[in-house]
């Protein structure tokens, strides 16, 4: 823990501190009459002090590395990169560790390894259910980051749909099927928990169910999945950003047919007249089908928002002067901020969490598939703003957040003047003014420098998630994948397949573009 | 509202108490105890080796307990003849049936009241040994082909199950149900069905 400690503190310490903590350390219990009292601050302030100093959390500063890999097309040696940094996450991340590392597995295509750590993922998530009051301690003593990650709720559901698009790709249908039961559970649970308009249901995972139900033969749940998916991106546009899905338009007209639910049929063909000719094309076993998922951009990163609250007009003034010499505060200029502050002693401050996003140019894609006398086209679908889904999330816990934050801050505060007072009294009289003070100040930097925001978040997401399904005829095929911006210009250079497609298979493809 | 300096004594006390219930959380973590593989070991809630022995061991002697064995023995005067086919997973769990058909299998053979022939995996593998000994073995020790015993019947079926949850008490019913077919008629000769009920409770706040 002694790296957390500011250089100057161990070389230089107060000697009235030094000779009063060596005494401590000797004879904790046995102090003279006299100064019971400023001994029991004393002590009560050492030991605050001693966990304030632990409260700067890791940086993981292997995400550059890992995004560039992911940007280079290289997911093999984004796996290796957070794998080497296993212990940088430590247990508190465990979590986090196992998201990042199955994702980036996923990335890579080494499915069934991906499928093992996402498990362990799934079934840690169960566990963190139960929280622990130390770390709860933690939280409201240091900040946020202090307890164990747990993950956002969509994130939770997300580890099973990146597992059942796994085994798609496997084509284990039966064990895609576990992950369809389990989003369907999630969300039900989910569900049953929320209250209001917050997250709770997921248009993705649900249409994701409903494709899985369709192909290993259970049309029956697949048409409860798609009209729930249906109902869920119309309600949860104006927060899920995704716009109904042409391809679940036509699957809802597809699958009525299917079952022969003539007054649903009717009401689907009316209601999406234009998806009718392209749900009349031939879905007989003799097709192959052909379904690409592909990833456009990166998730969002969080960041802290530094929030000072300056309790003078003075202090006020410091705080415009401290923004306007060094700008908006970040980490990496804490330092500096707090030692001012904390030298002043009436500014507070609040760390919250925000989401940057990451912008793709990528607007979507073109496959196209020839068996050298027939073409195929197809356009992908943006089925998935996983962006805008993290904004959600965020900002439905957001009030609590602050609560929590306003509320940390402020014992904190508290509890630095009470070390200022504590050493005060525990000093000779001689000493006391100036050990007080010095003291009071330590603790209020400490304070400040320790207040940060809980910024982590499964970032080896894609940005956003685009689907293409198409039924052909089995045979032999050059495929050929154009992304695209949003004026329709291709970026990069196309993607190239040879694809072998039998009588009834499906095939899923996965396509990852980090620009 | 508090004025500073109660506020500064509450936090005073406050803060240290919190201290002490970080140091509360210390201790071991990992501990390994060897255990008899017949100790029944319940730690998650999920399907385990004790359930597919247990269920196994149950329908097995459920089935032979029927009267299709006398009828088929008094019928054919022979045992009959069984093979394990597909045992569907249809429930929340990534289960590994390969374990539970295994326990099927070896209950079965075990009755000596059916015989069990190898699945289609095995058979595979027995057959290409046999081909391989018709050139390499010496002949009084080769095994003929066209002497394998065909199955009367096939034994098929699921594992499902019915999840409820809330606030941390979870319900996890499981149903496994198993077919016998008979596969010259289709006739299903067998039914059987086994239930499990387990609810996993977890505390929200540990100290």
């Amino acid at each position: 823990m002694n790296h957390f400690y500011p250089s100057w503190f161990l070389c230089n310490p107060p000697s009235a501190f030094l000779q009063r903590f060596n005494s401590f350390s000797r004879s904790p219990f046995s102090c003279r009459h006299h100064e019971a009292n400023g001994w029991s601050w004393w002590r009560l302030g050492a030991l605050s002090l001693v966990f304030l100093l632990a409260g700067c959390s890791g940086t993981f500063s292997h995400y550059g590395g890992v995004d560039r890999s992911l940007k280079a097309g290289n997911p093999d040696k984004a796996v290796t990169l957070i794998q080497e940094a296993e212990d940088d996450y430590g247990p508190k991340n465990r979590l986090l560790y196992l998201m990042d590392e199955g994702m980036a597995l996923h990335l890579a295509g080494r499915f069934d390894e991906s499928n093992t750590v996402l498990e362990e993922a799934y079934l840690l998530v169960e566990e963190l259910y139960t929280t622990r009051l130390r770390d709860q301690a933690s939280a409201i003593l240091i900040n946020e980051t202090q307890l164990p990650f747990e993950g956002e709720p969509f994130e939770h559901v997300l580890i099973n749909v990146i597992m059942g698009l796994n085994y798609a790709l496997l084509q284990n249908w039966n064990e895609a099927l576990v992950e369809a039961r389990r989003i369907d559970h999630r969300l039900n649970v989910l569900s049953d928990r929320v209250e209001g308009d917050a997250y709770k249901e997921d248009p993705f995972a649900r249409y994701l169910t409903g494709v899985l139900y369709e192909i290993a033969g259970d049309v029956n749940n697949a048409y409860v999945a798609y009209r729930k998916a249906e109902a869920i991106y119309d309600e949860a546009q104006a927060w899920s950003k995704v716009p109904l899905p042409d391809g679940l338009k036509t699957d809802l007209i597809r699958v009525a047919g299917t079952l022969h639910l003539s007054e649903d049929l009717e009401e689907y063909q009316a209601k999406y007249p234009e998806m009718v000719a392209e749900a009349a094309l031939p879905y007989d076993a003799d097709m192959a089908q052909l379904i690409v998922v592909s990833y456009y951009g990166r998730s969002p990163q969080k960041e802290d928002l530094f929030i000072d609250v300056p309790i003078s007009l003075d202090a006020l003034a410091l705080v415009a002067l401290a923004k306007s010499v060094g700008g908006q505060s970040t980490r990496s200029n804490r330092g500096g901020e707090a030692l001012i502050y904390g030298i002043h002693g009436q500014i507070a401050r609040v760390a919250l969490p925000r989401l940057v996003p990451q912008r793709t140019k990528i607007a979507y894609s073109t496959i196209q598939l020839t068996d050298g006398t027939t073409t195929f086209d197809a356009r992908s679908q943006r089925v998935y703003d996983i962006g805008a889904v993290a904004e959600k999330n965020l900002d439905d816990e957001y009030a609590s957040l602050v609560l929590r934050a306003v509320a940390r801050t402020a014992m904190k505060m508290a509890a630095a003047e009470g070390i200022g007072i504590g050493a005060r009294s525990a000093v000779h009289k001689n000493s006391q003014d100036w050990v007080g003070l010095v003291a009071v100040i330590l603790a209020r930097i400490l304070v400040l420098i320790t207040e940060e925001a809980d910024i982590r978040s499964w970032r080896t997401l894609p940005g956003e998630i685009q689907l293409t399904r198409l039924w052909i005829p089995a045979g032999s095929y050059n495929l050929l994948v154009n992304v695209l911006d949003g004026q329709g210009r291709v970026i990069g250079l196309p993607n190239t397949e040879q694809l072998d497609l039998r009588r009834g298979e499906v095939r899923f493809l996965l396509r990852q573009y980090s620009e | 509202m508090l004025p500073l300096p109660r506020l500064i004594k509450s936090c005073a006390v406050i803060v240290p108490c919190l201290c002490l219930l970080l140091l509360g959380g210390c201790g071991k973590e990992k501990k390994v105890t060897r255990v008899d593989p017949g100790v029944v070991t319940d730690f998650s809630g999920r399907w385990n080796d004790t359930d597919s022995k247990l269920v196994a061991e149950a329908m097995m002697k459920e089935m032979i307990r029927q009267p299709w064995v006398e009828n088929f023995s008094s019928q054919h005067n022979r045992v009959p003849t069984v093979i394990v086919g597909t045992i569907l997973n249809k429930s929340h769990e990534h289960i590994n049936v390969v374990t539970f058909i295994t326990d099927l299998e070896r209950e079965m053979t075990n009755s000596q009241r059916v015989l069990f022939v190898a699945s289609k995996s095995d058979r595979e593998e027995i057959r290409q040994e046999r081909q391989e000994q018709a050139v390499h073995a010496r002949e009084d020790t080769q095994k003929r082909p066209g002497q394998e015993l065909g199955a009367d019947f096939m034994m098929k079926g699921t594992i499902s199950t019915i999840v409820d949850e809330s606030d941390g008490v979870k319900g996890i019913y499981y149903q496994v149900d198993l077919d016998l077919i008979n596969l010259e008629t289709n006739v299903k000769s067998w039914y059987g069905q086994k239930k499990i009920k387990k609810v996993v409770e977890r505390k929200r706040l540990l100290f």
